[in-house]
């Protein structure tokens, strides 16, 4: 499963960005995620000689390849698109008038959000169980229906 | 496809008149310059490539090893930087590449329009990336798993805290992400949002909660960083680090128009 790859170190493709404190035009730093979402996601497609997936079919291919190719490598330098959920990446997450309702909805499904339904069925169960678990049958006669 | 010969890879577009200064700057392939193809009132930024590495298969093949993908999108981007220092620029999607240069010539009279459009929209402006982290790991550190709960009747009470407390947490950094981009949005012409990049992509301890882009005028990126630098220092006290990046080439706004 891909939700098993373990989180890298701190160190990698990570660069601090310390835009604020640098001086105006120079405060880019030379992050790998942040220019790979840009270059291979964004920019204007206009249709090239060579035709290759990146136009085709996006990302989701090489996505799916990196993973059954390369994960060692991918892991190395820190990419695991194939993580993500490809419904959301598939949008064009753009359009200003809904952007509100859509970072509420994008944050809502965020693994904390998913974590917590999980949790909360795994709690109601743990509590249906360990109720009838403490409370002796005697003390509650009805307990049986229940 | 025979992959032998060369092809023409092409960058981005900048006005006809533009003069971006490339001469030092290592493109797909640093035995070739990067140079400017001037056609129809456009100047199309590219390098010769060898359909030998750049050629339908071979390109498949390369676009799947990391460590090229990372070199080619470091050298492309390194590009767009040089040409969007000396004027507005159309990024193209990496590895958008032509048989010749009359078929890129080509290209700018089919696209002409939308190309000069474009071109004129963007002028002055450049976009700025604005990312909330999340320092998982410090919040589990200041809430370690006490010993195991004595009762049922404890370890409820443990779990509901717990999800209180989560809720709250996650309530906190929902509205913290809406005060950010709300804030940063009335600065900037554009604005779209991007999708958290995960873990192992930004390379980092944390989590990132917020992905933002924003097209902002040269006359207001002072005023769009003052206002980045006072919601960092207000997120900071939430345990939220604001981060900063730009100015980038505006990737994320030469889409057509929104309707």
């Amino acid at each position: 499963m891909a939700g098993e790859i373990e989180p890298r170190p701190s160190a990698g493709t990570g660069v601090p960005a310390s835009a604020l404190s640098g001086p105006p035009g120079q405060g880019r730093s030379g992050d790998l995620g942040d220019i790979l979402e840009r270059v291979l996601d964004k920019g204007i497609v206009i249709a090239g000689d060579i035709q290759i997936d990146l136009l085709d079919i996006e990302l989701l291919t090489i996505r799916l390849r990196l993973l059954i190719a390369s994960v060692d490598t991918a892991r190395e330098i820190g990419i695991n698109w194939w993580e993500s959920d490809p419904r959301l990446s598939a949008d064009a997450n753009k359009g200003d008038p809904a952007e509100s309702r859509k970072l509420e909805k994008r944050l809502g499904q965020g693994s904390d959000g998913d974590e917590l339904e999980d949790e909360n069925r795994r709690l109601r169960k743990r509590l249906e169980r360990l109720e009838r678990e403490l409370e002796p049958a005697d003390d509650d006669p009805d307990e049986a229906d229940g | 496809m025979a992959e032998t010969g060369a092809g023409h890879y092409v960058y981005c577009v900048m006005p006809g008149d533009a003069q971006p200064s490339l001469d030092d700057v290592a493109g797909m392939d640093d035995r070739e310059p990067v140079e400017v193809l001037r056609h129809a009132g456009l100047a199309a930024v590219g390098t010769r490539v060898s359909l030998a590495e750049f050629g339908a298969e071979p390109l498949e093949r390369n676009l799947n090893d990391l460590d090229w993908l990372a070199r080619a999108a470091r050298a492309h981007q390194a590009v767009l930087d040089r040409a969007f220092a000396s004027g507005p620029i159309v990024p193209l999607r990496l590895c958008t590449i032509y048989a010749d240069e009359a078929h890129v010539r080509e290209m700018l009279e089919r696209e002409r329009a939308v190309l000069l459009d474009t071109l004129a929209r963007l002028r002055d402006r450049s976009e700025w990336g604005v990312k909330l982290m999340v320092d998982a790991r410090g919040r589990a550190a200041r809430d370690p798993e006490p010993a195991s709960p004595s009762s049922g009747r404890e370890y409820f009470e443990r779990r509901r805290r717990e999800r209180q407390e989560r809720e709250a947490a996650q309530g906190l950094t929902l509205r913290a992400a809406e005060e950010v981009h709300e804030r940063l949005r009335r600065q900037a012409t554009a604005a779209t949002l991007l999708r958290p990049q995960t873990r192992e992509l930004h390379g980092r301890e944390g989590e990132m909660i917020f992905n933002g882009a924003y097209l902002v005028e040269r006359s207001g990126v002072e005023r769009f960083r003052a206002v980045a630098e006072e919601l960092r220092a207000g997120q900071r006290r939430h345990g939220l680090a604001l981060e900063v990046t730009g100015p980038w080439p505006p990737y994320n706004f030469v889409g057509p128009p929104e309707r």
